[in-house]
């Protein structure tokens, strides 16, 4: 039973890229002029790079032979050439992927212990913090990530000096320094939507007549607590980590140009502004692709914890 | 923020995302924001006390004085006057997204509510399919292809978040067609599309309407931030996320009054939406049942 | 209860962000935001060589460094670069006097030049730099397939030939007293010839190598991190011994970020190649050290196009006017530049110094006139016609000049469009026709390739210059740039380049805004960088090292 649901997932996140592939490689097309004028981001080409060009790309073949070819190209790692650069997009997305990659999985660290703490704490314990809680979440939740940013570097970094305002230091302890800042920024309106949903799903788990009749029974309100309240509340809980977390890829790009880090999200944006195509194509690809994993990740998640979901019920 | 928006769960953690009651102060102070704001995207221009757009460098970063209520910013021009004029982009750009993907977003979960089968497969199959473009992503995209600017970047966001529109609403629109009303309606001969039209959508309005005005706070955001990272609305042209980007230099040069002040607009523009979002999706859920 | 705590904590929320608000007020109308730069006092061109040993330094740029390849190098970052790394046939002092570098010249008469390679100069792997390698590197300036910056600097050249083992003979058609300047910059630097022919199309790129002779070696280019040179222990000069472990030339464009980093010392060093209008922090701050060395370079506007409004000399001449030269000084200088009198500035006086002094002090500081300006504007018949201005919205000082020329059309009743690139881009507008279409002019902090007004003059006065975009042609100035740079006495090549300079100021085909002086921005742990504009030219880190 579950195989079949697997298998499904697994065909839907194919063709999810596959499709995705597809939209990326025709954005060359869309562009207003020709492929060349695209390709080359408006600058003028001797006719050498013209022709380099048109053999790179095929562009004399048909249509979806290009995109064959470019598709074959990606699979084998060759993400084509910066045109600003000259130099090949995979060596430099190989470069900028640990910047990225730390930042997300740091503020995916962030959400999952401080929202969820926050939540459970707010959600077992009504009272003071119960409340301060909601409305610093209501609060946080409105506030952009790069809204963040700049508070953060205006009080941690300009007047406190506790941490570095830019950059991405040297060496492991150093590095996790200079994403300290970053992190927080990505995470705090994510942060406050997962401990939003963890207290309201605890509280509501909490209120459900099973729990009570446990309760009058005697059981320790510990033992109740984890096998009742927070395994049917994880549900919840879990998928909303999970697509807050998926979130933060896309929103990376922004806190990365804000510190100035030197990572995928902010490259990716100055590739756009330098209309350098064949960078923003492989960047988009990767970061749609991984977003795309992250979220059937969460599917899968989701059906392990919710038997329901498996015998092939859709969830919404 | 981008796609903060959840595909399973959608109807409790919007509940959950403030149970301080829309009533009293907050309510009363997010209508006023509300107010505020889009009094200002109206008629911002003929408000504005000063020439948003033209600098003097000789006014830079001096503070509240005189008729400047909020000082000068990065190019001496006065910042209550750009904030002014400003509101315009940043709050017709969300608009715009909101009111094109919640439009296509309502059609599509309308046609493949009424027509299920195979036609509610391939539609669901198609948005799982723009599920895998988170907005900003799509937004880079469009402007690196089409260039910097408002129209590539809103049109991004509105094919983005149309999934997340049609999958809402596209339970809400099958719990409509099942209702006995519809099958009355169809034996008497009425026809899909005026059943679609008259009698379905009117029925889920509260709930669209609700969905829309959270959607415009993810919309604000998202565009305040292509904006900031320079893909949006360009410079020198006011807008608030462009604000916060042109006078980020001055935070380190001790004069934060500028880019704090923008940023303070869109936060306050964001929770007041929230907070009304959530007493309209309260009243949707109530007057289901 | 629950209604009053709610009150309460947003009552809390809402004091928070007005206190938040409120500690953030700008200064105050009547403080001068410039501080207490002079301009021209204090000025220093070298730093107190540093003594101990350092293991590595951050060096910006602003931005990424896109080549190593000296034909190729025409902007800050990858002048930077080659001077780090690599040595000319002749070599530019701090002071902007000419001395020996890897040879010696000598005339054999006004048109045979005679370069003497100094004994015991070698490249990094050990071979001995020979005439074949400095032929190459002349030869590779000229050819036109490469495509290189400096073509123009030899057309006077008949022709290049090595002599014996040592020695370089240049021939010329006719005397050319600005070649020995230009070949103490970019186009004399000396790479060895085997290896760049090895390389290829890879050489000086990211992809591939280069070969040189300078106390730092090359480690490695990589895009988006930068350029990395280690300390060259075989250097060819045994009394210079390099006391820097590795330097990184990053860059950074973005000037908030840039200077957190100066002030928290993840940044230590860099040299300012436009306005830091954070220079105030950085003088405040108690890790960084800041010097002022005079300016070789101008903040001016290329008109790229006669073909729109700025066609009329009476419109150039009007925006000009117009200007508010002033609140660039204050607010993108911090105090640190100087109003025009002539478009090159007068640290560029690297000779025939009297002539010059002279001159300049008595030729009219460029100052502000709007009603002159606008009764200009009135007689060209262009009010209301538009002027678009290429900048980039991600350079700080350029975006503000922008601002300013916006402000100075539009009180002459013109009006300014700005088409804004970004900052990797905004190299295309010296480069790429395409990227200037549309546009009218651009803003530029721009210089000469050594300390002679002419240097930067002849790029966009005289006919086919690199930086003339739109042919701009006046025989009188291109016939006294002509002369001057066949004079020998250097005397009477000022009184000419002096013509140039005032002609010139009438016709404004590039406008001066302001003559920024030379900023060194380095870490109070650090001393030796070169402190003034001849570092875009000569090693500036040969000295440099820890204070102790």
């Amino acid at each position: 039973m579950r195989w079949r649901f697997v298998a499904r997932r697994l065909a839907m996140l194919l063709i999810s890229l596959l499709v995705a592939s597809f939209v990326i490689f025709a954005a060359v097309y869309l562009a207003p002029g020709n492929p060349i004028a695209a390709l080359s981001g408006g600058r003028s080409l001797p006719p050498s790079s013209v022709r380099i060009l048109e053999q790179r790309y095929h562009l004399n073949a048909p249509f979806f032979g290009q995109y064959w070819y470019w598709l074959d190209n990606v699979l084998h790692g060759n993400l084509g050439i910066s045109i600003t650069l000259r130099e090949n997009v995979s060596t430099l997305i190989a470069s900028r992927i640990w910047t990225t990659a730390g930042l997300v999985l740091y503020s995916a660290l962030l959400i999952v212990v401080f929202g969820i703490g926050m939540g459970l704490v707010a959600g077992l314990r009504p009272g003071v913090l119960d409340t301060s809680t909601v409305v610093v979440t209501a609060i946080s939740a409105a506030i952009p990530a790069f809204v963040a940013a700049i508070v953060l570097i205006l009080v941690f970094a300009v007047k406190l000096g506790w941490f570095p305002a830019i950059g991405n230091g040297t060496g492991l302890a150093d590095n996790i320094r200079h994403l300290t800042l970053p992190a927080f920024a990505l995470a705090i309106s994510s942060l406050a939507i997962v401990a939003r949903v963890t207290r309201a799903s605890v509280r509501g788990e909490g209120e459900r007549e099973h729990v009570q009749t446990a309760v009058s029974r005697g059981i320790p309100r510990r033992q109740v607590i984890r096998r009742h309240v927070l395994r049917n509340a994880a549900i919840p809980i879990t998928t909303v980590a999970g697509i807050t977390i998926a979130s933060l890829i896309a929103v990376a790009a922004v806190v990365e140009t804000a510190f100035s880090l030197n990572g995928l999200g902010a490259y990716l944006v100055q590739a756009a502004q330098s209309k350098d195509l064949a960078v923003v194509q492989g960047i988009s690809l990767l970061l749609v692709s991984a977003f795309v994993i992250v979220n059937l990740i969460v599917d899968m998640l989701y059906s392990v914890l919710d038997p329901r979901v498996t015998l092939g019920s859709r969830a919404a | 923020m981008s796609t903060g928006i959840p595909t399973a769960i959608e109807a409790p953690r919007f509940r959950a995302l403030t149970s301080v009651r829309a009533t009293g102060i907050v309510g009363i102070a997010s209508g006023i924001i509300l107010a505020a704001a889009t009094f200002a995207a109206i008629f911002g221009p003929l408000l504005a006390p000063y020439d948003p757009e033209l600098p003097n460098l000789s006014l830079a970063w001096i503070g509240p004085t005189g008729g400047h209520l909020l000082g000068f910013d990065v190019q001496g021009r006065d910042v209550l006057s750009r904030l002014l004029v400003g509101a315009q982009t940043s709050m017709l750009g969300p608009l715009v997204v909101v009111i094109v993907s919640v439009v296509t977003g309502s059609l599509l979960a309308v046609v493949a509510a009424w027509r299920r089968g195979a036609a509610d497969a391939a539609i669901s199959s198609g948005l799982d399919i723009l599920f895998a473009f988170p907005g900003i992503l799509l937004a880079v995209l469009a402007t690196a292809v089409f260039g910097a600017g408002l129209p590539a970047a809103a049109i991004a966001l509105s094919l983005a978040y149309m999934p997340y529109v049609a999958r809402v609403l596209r339970g809400a629109a099958y719990r409509e067609r099942s209702q006995p009303y519809v099958a009355a309606l169809e034996v008497q001969g009425a026809s899909a599309t005026s059943i679609c039209l008259r009698h379905l959508i009117p029925n889920m309005l509260p709930l669209i309407v609700a969905q829309a005005t959270i959607l415009f706070g993810y919309a604000m955001v998202d565009l305040a931030a292509i904006s900031f990272l320079g893909l949006g609305v360009q410079p020198p042209r006011p807008d608030w996320g462009v604000m916060i980007s042109e006078n980020q230099t001055g935070i380190v040069q001790g004069y934060p009054l500028p880019a704090l002040s923008a940023g303070v607009c869109i936060v306050a523009v964001v929770i007041a939406v929230n907070v009304l979002g959530e007493r309209l999706f309260e009243q949707a859920e109530a007057g289901r049942r | 209860m629950r209604w009053r705590r709610n009150r309460w904590a947003v009552a809390v929320a809402a004091a928070a962000t007005l206190a938040l608000v409120s500690a953030a007020c700008g200064r105050s109308a009547g403080s001068p935001a410039a501080g207490n730069v002079s301009a021209t006092k204090g000025l220093v061109t070298t730093t107190p060589a540093g003594s101990t040993a350092v293991s590595s330094v951050t060096w910006a740029v602003y931005r990424d460094t896109n080549s190593l390849d000296p034909i190729y190098a025409f902007d800050y970052p990858e002048n930077t670069a080659v001077t780090l790394m690599c040595e000319s046939l002749l070599r530019q002092a701090p002071d902007g006097s000419l001395h020996s570098g890897l040879a010696t010249l000598s005339y054999r008469s006004p048109t045979q030049l005679v370069f003497t390679l100094r004994p015991g100069v070698k490249f990094w792997d050990g071979h001995p730099v020979t005439p074949a390698d400095v032929v190459y590197g002349l030869e590779r300036n000229m050819n036109t397939k490469l495509g290189g910056f400096y073509g123009l600097v030899f057309n006077r050249v008949q022709s290049i030939q090595a002599a014996g083992s040592s020695q370089v003979t240049i021939t010329l058609k006719q005397p050319d007293y600005w070649l020995p300047g230009e070949l103490a910059s970019m186009p004399g630097i000396v790479i060895e010839k085997s290896f760049a022919q090895q390389q290829g199309k890879n050489y000086g790129t990211p992809a591939g190598d280069i070969m040189c002779t300078g106390a730092y070696t090359f480690k490695s280019f990589k895009p988006g991190v930068g350029v990395t040179a280690v300390a060259n222990p075989h250097y060819w000069n045994s009394s210079i011994k390099p006391r820097v472990k590795q330097i990184l030339l990053k860059g950074a464009p973005d000037i908030s970020s840039f200077t957190s980093a100066m002030l928290t010392g993840a940044i230590q060093g860099s040299y300012s190649s436009g306005g830091i209008p954070t220079l105030n922090q950085l003088q405040h701050s108690g890790t960084v050290r800041v010097y002022q060395g005079p300016g070789w370079s101008t903040d001016a506007f290329i008109v790229s196009s006669f073909k729109g409004a700025l066609g009329d000399v009476r419109v150039r001449r009007a925006l000009s006017l117009a200007l508010d030269r002033k609140g660039i000084i204050d607010s993108v200088y911090k105090g640190a530049a100087l109003m025009p009198r002539w478009v090159s500035n007068p640290g560029t006086f690297g000779y025939g110094k009297s002539v010059f002094t002279a001159a300049y002090a008595g030729s009219p500081v460029v100052s502000q006139n709007v009603a002159e300006a606008k009764k200009l504007v009135q007689a060209a018949g262009a009010t209301g016609k538009t002027i678009t201005i290429g900048t980039s919205s991600q350079l700080a000082d350029i975006s503000a000049d922008a601002g300013a020329y916006q402000a100075a059309a539009q009180a002459i009743g013109l009006k300014a469009v700005l088409k804004s690139v970004s900052a990797q881009n905004y190299i295309n507008f010296f480069i790429d026709p395409k990227a200037r279409q549309g546009i009218d002019g651009f803003l530029t902090v721009n210089y000469g390739d050594y300390a002679d007004p002419a240097a930067m003059l002849a790029t966009f006065d005289l006919p086919g210059g690199s930086q003339n975009y739109d042919n701009f042609n006046n025989p009188q100035i291109v016939s006294a740039l002509e002369q001057a740079r066949s004079t020998a006495n250097p005397n009477q090549r000022a009184a000419l380049v002096v013509r140039a300079e005032k002609l010139t100021m009438q016709q404004l085909p590039w406008i001066p805004d302001v003559q920024p002086t030379q900023q060194l921005m380095l870490s109070s742990k650090l001393s030796g960088a070169v402190a003034s504009f001849a570092y875009m030219f000569a090693p500036w880190a040969n000295s440099l090292g820890g204070t102790g």
